[in-house]
């Protein structure tokens, strides 16, 4: 199967802690009922209104968009967008006529009948808000203009539910921490956090655990402070989150650095030669190969991707990539054997 | 039943709470209620009001466009369309403040009601320059336009004290 580029490919801003930035914008037409009271008949004819968009979106944005009935797909082609975070998980679960808006480099998804009737997303690989805030307002004004959102002047944005209502932005980091983690101040940092007003969460949302060392941060409320204010006061934080993890990083290398450089070697070896490899360890493996690359601890004679192998050597996505379906062994295998062939090779080994 | 809180006395108080999102119900006696209220981290006195308020009403406060009740939306944390947001008043904006810390919008206004408010902000400031008859002059005609004759006859009656003591003055 060939793959075209995706947005994550490439280097970003601050790469070495932070791995991309993403806006949500949870929107309603005025025209039906919310998701709790919509009729099996508001729901296709609201897919066929977002249809109708790709378009406008296209001229808008200047990339590719495709419609497709998100429920009609097989439960393999669902997962691997959950697990490239294009649907949430409560999405690919819904009972419900859900649709699918989704941009060729999956940077822009715009989810039809989730909790709220279009939740838009938005995408960038690094730390660059603005730019992915930029993006998610003009897909929201072409949306605005031809589908007319539910909006009051006190409220702001009117949704679902009330935790969205106002701005009905989410705005988020995913962040690598592998130092914050190790030195174990993360909990003190989650305890900090929310006392700004920001959450500190594992990768598919709430209630999941930190896989490799990588959580996401985002704002909590939506209602009161506007969208500049709100990705202002997220940055600030990203900010700090990222001195204090480099610090950290330095101190562990400073302090320990025999230590460290075994296990990151020992790391990249298991990768470059084990047969075959769990999910969780392999990207475990790889968080540890990613802090060598950016301490300076491995160089490589290409470019090391951690998020793209981190997201191909998912369940689904593996699936995806093999095109076949087989059971856990098997897929242990077939994991180590794609870490294999796209794990660089090392240059000026000591 | 007993109070899920202490487990000792009576409970009496149907009790819910919204928090990022999810459900939480609890059933207090009239004691803990209080103390929830005057003590609580989470609890606001407007959250316990609002929790007996629904239990008071019986969750009968009913959105007139899509047949919500207030007791659904606390037992779902959904809202069931745009109409909903007035119809649950005060309830509901107790909620949003617990919630949000804010119940004021400050942030991105659609294009179409930018529009409209520049019309409005216009018009406002078209009504300032006019003198005291011309404008009860122009809110006589929007009375007439909505077939609110008890406001007609009100503003007809202030428009010639107006002149009257207008014609009086010269
Ligand atoms: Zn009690
Ligand atoms: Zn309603």
């Amino acid at each position: 199967m060939e793959i075209k580029e995706r947005w994550y490919e490439g280097k970003g801003n601050d790469g070495d802690v932070v791995i991309s930035s993403r806006i949500r914008l949870a929107r309603n037409l005025r025209k039906y009922p919310f998701s709790a009271k919509i009729s099996k008949e508001e729901e296709i004819a609201l897919l066929k209104d977002a249809a109708e968009c790709t378009e406008a979106l296209e001229e808008k944005c200047g990339k590719n968009f495709f419609f497709c009935n998100f429920n009609s797909l097989l439960e393999n082609e669902k997962l691997a967008m959950v697990e490239r975070h294009i649907v949430s998980p409560n999405f690919a679960e819904k009972d419900a006529n859900t649709g699918l808006v989704l941009s060729e480099d999956e940077s822009v998804s715009i989810m039809v009948n989730e909790e709220d009737h279009l939740r838009i997303q938005a995408f960038a690989r690094g730390k660059n808000m603005h730019e992915v805030y930029r993006l998610s307002g003009l897909v929201d004004d072409t949306l605005e203009e031809r589908l007319g959102f539910a909006f009051d002047r006190k409220y702001g944005y009117l949704t679902s539910c009330p935790t969205n209502v106002g701005t009905g932005l989410r705005a988020s980091y995913m962040m690598f921490l592998p130092a914050l983690t190790h030195t174990g101040n993360i909990n003190k940092l989650a305890a900090e956090l929310a006392g700004y007003g920001i959450a500190l969460r594992g990768i598919y949302g709430e209630n999941t655990e930190n896989i490799g060392d990588i959580c996401q941060i985002s704002n909590q409320r939506t209602l009161g402070p506007s969208e500049r204010e709100i990705i202002d006061s997220l940055d600030n934080v990203a900010d700090s989150v990222v001195a204090e993890e480099r610090k950290a990083r330095e101190v562990l290398v400073s302090k320990h650095f025999e230590e460290i450089e075994d296990q990151i070697y020992r790391s990249y070896g298991l990768l470059k030669y084990a047969r075959n490899l769990s999910c969780p360890d392999a990207i475990t493996l790889l968080g540890q190969v990613k802090l060598g690359a950016d301490t300076g601890i491995l160089k490589f004679d290409g470019e090391f991707e951690f998020y793209k192998m981190m997201i191909n050597i998912q369940r689904a996505n593996l699936q995806m990539l093999n095109g076949a379906a087989y059971g856990n062994a098997k897929r242990g295998r077939y994991r180590a054997e794609y870490i294999r062939k796209n794990l660089p090779e090392l240059i000026n080994q000591k | 039943m007993l109070c899920d809180r202490c487990k000792q006395r009576e409970a009496k108080i149907y009790y819910t709470e919204i928090i990022g999102g999810k459900k939480k119900e609890q059933h207090l006696c009239e004691e803990c209620a209080a103390e929830m209220s005057s003590f609580g981290k989470n609890a606001s006195l407007g959250s316990i009001l609002s929790g007996i308020l629904s239990a008071a009403a019986g969750g009968d406060v009913a959105c007139e466009k899509c047949g919500e009740t207030y007791g659904e939306f606390l037992e779902t944390g959904k809202l069931g369309c745009d109409e909903c947001y007035k119809a649950f008043g005060s309830m509901l904006l107790n909620s949003v403040r617990r919630i949000q810390g804010s119940v004021t919008h400050t942030g991105k206004i659609p294009s179409y009601l930018k529009e409209e408010m520049k019309k409005e902000d216009a018009e406002v400031e078209k009504i300032m320059h006019l003198s005291e008859t011309e404008q009860l002059e122009i809110m006589l005609k929007k009375a007439l336009a909505e077939e609110n004759y008890e406001e007609c006859a009100r503003l007809r009656d202030e428009i010639r004290k107006l002149k009257e003591s207008e014609s009086n003055g010269n």
